[in-house]
């Protein structure tokens, strides 16, 4: 509590909490140990990270559509999400290392993570020379001139920071997915004893 | 191509009186991998195989194989006979 009053620090307490508390009792987190690596067993996402990659999609499409607050807002959320949510799944660490079983898994969801990556990638390098203003053609693209409408092309900073935040969220939501569907369904992982 | 691949190590795990955490800290895995292999969820290593073999002290063949185990129950009729 603070003796003297602080407004502003006070409005962003209440924000704050507004803002995460929902998140981290709907990913079941009650202290910060629970954020951290290595603690706790690893649970299977088979959904969520679809949710999220369409929440990732639907923020970069809001940018591209115009609203641009919006889609950051969106896109960094479903961002903050992923990264939580990375830290509870199979890809996670342990104390003791990882063995080879969880190595294998761990392998097998980032190879599908990166080839999703990749290939959104290769799209995207297409994509980007159809809608590179070109010089040549007094700064016209190449797809305005086929489709007859200007397309969207990232001309600052942040639309290139915001395309690595969306490829990153792509990498290790299908690396969630992946690894998460390569446990047998009902998530077997707390089986300690006998 | 990929073959189903049976084991054993359950009942020779707990022949030896072993937990899953016993036999995982053995031979260097976590425990819930013990179960995973034991449900022929996961096939092991070569490694990981022959230390398993060598732990609960029977021969890789007589803890994995291609064709399915014999039940017990049908070993000891046959060893009664």
């Amino acid at each position: 509590m603070f003796v003297r009053r602080q407004p502003l620090i006070e409005a962003m307490d209440r924000a704050a909490e507004w803002l995460w508390t929902p998140v981290l009792r709907f990913l079941k987190v009650d202290t910060l140990e629970d954020l951290q690596l290595s603690t706790g067993h690893a649970r299977s996402f088979r959904v969520l990270p679809l949710v999220l990659l369409l929440g990732c999609s639907a923020g970069l499409g809001g940018m591209i559509a115009g609203w641009r607050i919006t889609g950051l807002m969106i896109l960094n959320a479903a961002w903050i999400l992923t990264a939580l949510i990375q830290t509870r799944s199979p890809l996670m660490g342990r104390p003791n290392g990882r063995d080879e079983r969880e190595a294998a898994l761990v392998r097998s969801g980032h190879l599908w993570g990166f080839g999703a990556t990749t290939m959104l990638a290769l799209i995207g390098c297409f994509y980007f020379a159809l809608a590179s203003p070109m010089p040549d053609l007094s700064g016209k693209a190449i797809g305005s001139l086929i489709f007859g409408r200007d397309l969207w092309f990232p001309s600052q900073p942040l639309d290139w920071m915001e395309l690595a935040l969306f490829g990153m969220a792509v990498e290790i939501n299908v690396a969630v997915l992946a690894a998460s569907w390569g446990l047998p369904e009902g998530d077997t992982e707390d089986d300690h004893g006998q | 191509m990929s073959r189903t691949i049976y084991n054993r190590i359950a009942l020779f795990r707990t022949d030896r009186n072993l937990s899953r955490k016993a036999l995982a800290d053995a031979v260097g895995v976590n425990p819930q991998t013990i179960g995973f292999l034991e449900r022929g969820d996961y096939k092991p290593s070569l490694e990981l195989a022959m230390s398993l073999s060598v732990t609960l002290g029977v021969s890789v063949d007589m803890l994995f194989s291609f064709r399915p185990f014999p039940p017990v129950a049908d070993a000891l009729r046959n060893a009664g006979d």
